[in-house]
């Protein structure tokens, strides 16, 4: 599903107009910016956890070279999804 | 740090950043994380612009084992949610390491990849050395054996050390070893039977004796020869350059002990001490192919090892142009020199084009004898360059203060400018509105001269076409810069003067 397409079903879904979804969901992008550049993770109940996780550099070799590189460090933010969104997408696999 | 908020903190930060209130901004997160998990889990892919992408990924069934029992089992294939953050995001969250890039390393730096490497590479040189050892070690037993004495025994004895330490040798490539021992191994027995012809051939009695032996020789060594082909073939299919070379470095080793063999028939020793390097050398050229082969397998062995591949970060370079700029220096080489020259040909000739430095002008300042047709008025130039020149040209001149006096002798042309230390012939104070070649009609009676006026002060005047008022410019004598308004000559030269100081502030 597409952005757009999901911004339309969440307006549905709480009726309101399209600004002040925007504003809220600026906010919320604000506010998972912010905590994990301070290294925070944000915990939603029953989706997941957003947490920002420290990579360490590593070498690796460019096949089509065979150069070796040397990647630097990097702040990545990952997902982890709940036990509940876990178990919900396994269900839907098994059917 | 690593602190965690829940769904409660994250409904007051956001009441609070989007001014609203705590229930709508409940509803809204509510609803917003619903939706997304209903998306999710329903298999579908869910793109958030600003946040990141959300993906099922079917995961393949798997053996491993159960940790309680140790029982084997099989983990079932199942969807699992991959997430990858938007660009912006990305980018947001690694800001404290934006600074740090992506960067190929140089082949010199050790890690441990490259120790192994460079393990290998001496293993590769001690087997070199090992061979030439136990070639040179035969070389001495054939050259000790005078002809009464037989050291049979020594030489087997080298001949069983040649053969069966290479086996030993730790290799890198498998193949080595083997291609190795059969030369090693072949030259001693070689040997020895060379060393029964010499005895037989001292008696002077076995001279058909002697002949089979170098029968035997011969076949024995095409028959190394034929080996090495194939093996070399078969090693280095794509190195043709190699595979030329060698079967003819065989085929030489292949005649060459042959023809002192047919030519004597008493066998010498020093004669046999003739015959063996050039099997010495084939053991070198083998070696060499050999060692080509490896180095083009260890070149292919990255290529193999493709496990590490990241997409992200060799996106944008496949520097294979460098690579072939390895494998030709001598082409490289010559590139760059060539580019080198160009360079610094295009930038004089630059500079010279900003200073107004015409080609004529830069050969009279390197040349100052030759007669070429210099404009006069170069003589004079406002560019530290040519009142350098003018100082060369004219040594023997009078050299004045401020002022630089040419003499007509010293130049063939009799055009030249006299610049003599005349004092100005007043201060005019400029006002708004005054031009110098309105200054210069006024003094001289012609607008061409206003570079004279611009000569004169030039270290008080940056800028001919930017008059600061107040300024005090000092008229210039007429007679100091030959100015003449009547003289079709003096307009001209001042022209010239003109048009390259109008080139300079362009």
């Amino acid at each position: 599903m597409e952005h757009k397409q999901f911004f339309s079903i969440l307006q549905e879904r709480l009726g309101k107009d399209k600004k002040s979804v925007d504003t809220l969901y600026s906010g919320l992008l604000q506010i998972i910016k912010e905590r994990s550049i301070s290294m925070d993770s944000v915990s939603v109940q029953g989706f997941g956890t957003f947490e920002p996780r420290k990579k360490l550099e590593r070498i690796t070799v460019n096949p089509a070279t065979g150069k070796r590189m040397l990647i630097p460090p990097r702040i990545v933010l990952t997902f982890k999804p709940g036990a509940v969104l876990k178990n919900r997408i396994k269900e839907n696999s098994a059917r | 740090m690593n602190a965690k908020i829940s769904l409660p903190e994250l409904i007051d930060q956001l009441s609070r950043k989007s001014d609203c209130t705590k229930k709508e901004a409940e509803q809204f997160l509510k609803e917003f994380f619903s939706l997304a998990a209903d998306t999710v889990s329903r298999g579908e892919n869910l793109k958030i612009n600003g946040l990141g992408q959300f993906r099922s990924v079917w995961v393949e069934p798997r053996a491993s084992v159960n940790v309680r029992t140790g029982e084997p089992m099989e983990i079932p294939g199942h969807y699992k949610l991959s997430f990858s953050p938007d660009k912006v995001m990305r980018e947001a969250v690694n800001a404290p390491f934006s600074c740090f890039i992506p960067e190929v390393l140089p082949d010199d730096v050790l890690t441990d990849e490259a120790v192994q490497a460079d393990e290998n590479e001496t293993a590769d040189e001690a087997e070199d050395i090992f061979v030439g050892d136990s070639q040179q070690v035969v070389a001495e037993t054939a050259t000790e054996e005078t002809p009464g004495a037989v050291v049979a025994g020594e030489a087997a004895d080298a001949g069983a050390g040649c053969g069966q330490q290479p086996e030993v040798e730790p290799a890198a490539v498998a193949e080595e070893p083997v291609a190795e021992e059969k030369p090693a191994s072949a030259h001693p027995s070689h040997e020895t039977l060379m060393g029964d012809a010499a005895t037989v051939g001292d008696d002077a009695a076995g001279d058909a004796d002697e002949e089979s032996v170098a029968k035997l020789s011969e076949e024995e060594l095409n028959a190394l020869a034929d080996f090495v082909l194939e093996k070399i073939v078969a090693e280095s299919m794509s190195d043709s350059a190699s595979r030329r070379e060698t079967p003819q470095a065989a085929e030489e080793t292949a005649s060459a002990p042959h023809a002192p063999m047919s030519d004597t028939t008493e066998a010498t020793a020093p004669e046999k001490a003739g015959g063996t390097p050039p099997i010495i050398s084939f053991g070198g050229d083998e070696e060499g192919s050999a060692g080509e082969s490896v180095e083009k397998c260890n070149n292919e062995i990255p290529t193999a090892g493709a496990e590490e591949y990241d997409e992200d970060v060799y996106e944008d370079c496949r520097p294979s142009l460098w690579d072939k700029m390895q494998q030709r220096p001598l082409l490289t080489g010559l590139c760059a020199v060539l580019l080198l020259l160009l360079i610094v040909a295009g930038g004089t000739l630059w500079q010279m084009h900003r200073r107004g430095i015409t080609l004529a002008d830069a050969w009279s300042y390197y040349f100052p004898s030759a007669p070429v047709a210099i404009p006069s008025d170069t003589l004079v130039t406002p560019y530290p360059v040519e009142t350098a020149t003018v100082v060369d040209s004219a040594e023997k001149a009078n050299i004045l203060p401020l002022t630089v006096v040419t003499e007509d002798e010293t130049e063939p042309l009799g055009d030249t400018l006299h610049v003599q230390a005349l004092p100005p012939l007043t201060v005019h104070r400029l006002s708004d509105g005054d031009r110098l070649t309105l200054l210069a009609l006024e003094f001289y009676g012609s607008k061409d001269f206003w570079v004279y006026i611009y000569e004169e002060n030039k270290t008080i005047m940056p800028n001919p076409n930017r008059l600061p008022v107040g300024l005090e410019v000092k008229i210039p004598d007429p007679r100091k810069y030959d100015i003449d308004a009547g003289s079709q000559r003096s307009v001209d030269k001042a022209k010239n003067f003109a048009d390259q100081l109008n080139r300079r502030f362009e």
